[in-house]
């Protein structure tokens, strides 16, 4: 068989793999745009749901294992699963009204890249779908999650572009989603170049479970600058997260000034044993209080 | 009837520097290891022990009482904030001092290492001015470790302050654990 070339298009070349290679291609281009989705809840949507990202996420990460196992992990089967596929279908479902802001704005893009990015999670839950009924569109749903992937990198870094450039006829503004969508490309095939080798429909046993490991990072040496600052977001969260000191102070009839030495004398201490100081927030929804008989 | 009231703060590393970040952890592990020690005292407590004692958890915005002492503490974080801002910049000043003055040493170090090249009598010298650089580390490790207990003798006069005044601070002990836990594993 002739190597595929990348000009012949999505739909051409995934026809080549097998069932669960398409499966394990729609699941990582799924991997690699949620974060745009997860980011636009954050930030947006004020109902934002951890719990139905995380579920998507989970999905997802089934979709692959079922790659990997051929069909025989037991996630699959668990109740876990259809909730997970139900978050999707939900999500695809709030996330159809555009936002009323001005087009070209950061929410725009960042709603478009969202509502492709959660086409991207539902094209690799249906390919899943086709195999387990014997269907051959798993390669048409694969394909359809590649071309929504280079969509929502596209839109994605649009969004990233529209936060340093104001002006949309500004050139860096018109080539980002076309950035976007080529570094979105060359992943996808990095990954395709991979599935055809091991997994395509001329080995010996098409119903091969895919090697995820074969297929190594999700991202090459480049990545879209989207996804650079999800990641920084995600790991200053993950470092609030870490280090948040709780304090709990009853100032009972203590002056102003006390209080603030007692705050001040912390932060000292926290810089004299190398940090750079602390800042404090209160926690507006936490007070207790002590019931006081007889006053 | 509503008496004291218990507001709660978070403290978070003001310097979000991606480099910055371990020393930051270690740091705070350090405050939170000094805190569980205080909390052994009488200085400060475990929250816990009030989560069981103060009975009611109300919203400050509607009791009036509880509100003042709000608006009294949050006014004091506000203040030792802007003090912290400073601090910081002091620091950092700080810091660039060191720097430098190390940096200077070293560079004087490294003149003369092609000098040394040729006779053992400038090896000596090098010899002597890496110790210098090594006695100017040790002087600012020992500064550090004074900045620490004066720190801490200042923390402990606040809170005496705090107390006699009756006021008191908690801090729950699990948190502090898991700063520590933290702190090592950024250590390591």
């Amino acid at each position: 068989m002739e190597n595929p070339k990348r000009s012949d298009g999505w739909e051409k070349n995934l026809k080549l793999l097998s069932g669960w290679a398409c499966v394990a291609f729609a699941a990582r281009c799924a991997q690699r745009v949620l974060p745009l989705y997860a980011d636009y809840e954050k930030t947006f949507n004020p109902r934002y749901s951890n719990t139905r990202i995380q579920q998507i996420q989970n999905a997802i990460a089934i979709t692959l294992e079922a790659a990997e196992t051929g069909g025989a992990s037991t996630s699959l089967k668990n109740e876990e699963f259809s909730s997970s596929i139900a978050a999707i279908i939900d999500a695809r479902n709030f996330i159809r009204p555009k936002p009323d802001t001005e087009s070209a704005s950061i929410q725009f893009y960042g709603h478009a890249a969202a509502h492709q990015a959660i086409q991207v999670a539902h094209a690799a839950v249906e390919a899943i779908k086709c195999v387990f009924s014997n269907s051959d569109k798993y390669s048409a749903h694969a394909a359809a999650a590649a071309t929504f992937s280079q969509s929502a990198s596209g839109a994605g870094e649009q969004a990233e572009n529209r936060r340093k450039v104001s002006n949309t006829a500004d050139k860096s503004f018109l080539t980002a989603a076309q950035i976007g969508d080529a570094l979105m490309r060359d992943a996808m095939w990095q990954d395709y170049e991979i599935l055809f080798r091991f997994f395509s429909k001329s080995q010996p046993d098409k119903n091969v479970r895919v090697e995820v490991a074969k297929l190594g990072m999700l991202w090459g040496k480049a990545m879209p600058h989207w996804l650079g600052r999800i990641q920084s977001i995600q790991e200053e969260d993950q470092f609030e997260s870490n280090s948040t000191l709780e304090v709990f102070l009853e100032p009972g009839s203590a002056s102003k000034e006390t209080i603030q030495r007692v705050f001040e004398a912390i932060s000292k201490l926290h810089i004299a044993s190398g940090g750079r100081g602390l800042e404090f927030r209160a926690d507006d929804e936490f007070v207790f209080a002590r019931e006081r008989v007889g006053a | 009837m509503i008496g004291a009231a218990v507001c709660k703060f978070l403290a978070v590393p003001i310097s979000r520097i991606k480099g910055l970040r371990d020393a930051s952890m270690v740091a705070l592990a350090s405050v939170a290891q000094t805190l569980l020690e205080m909390c052994k005292s009488t200085l400060a407590e475990d929250v816990k022990k009030i989560k069981k004692e103060f009975v009611k958890r109300v919203k400050a915005r509607t009791q009036l009482e509880i509100a003042e002492a709000r608006k009294r503490v949050a006014e004091a974080a506000d203040a030792a904030n802007r003090v912290t801002v400073r601090s910081h910049e002091e620091e950092l000043r700080r810091l660039e001092r060191e720097r430098l003055q190390i940096e200077n040493a070293t560079k004087k170090v490294g003149l003369s290492q092609a000098e040394a090249q040729a006779s053992e009598a400038h090896s000596k010298a090098v010899a002597a001015k890496l110790k210098n650089i090594q006695s100017i580390k040790e002087m600012f490790e020992e500064a550090r470790q004074k900045r620490g207990e004066e720190a801490e003798s200042e923390l402990i006069e606040a809170l005496r302050q705090l107390n006699t005044e009756g006021g008191k601070i908690y801090f729950d002990s699990d948190n502090l654990k898991h700063l520590l836990k933290s702190g090592k594993e950024s250590k390591s």
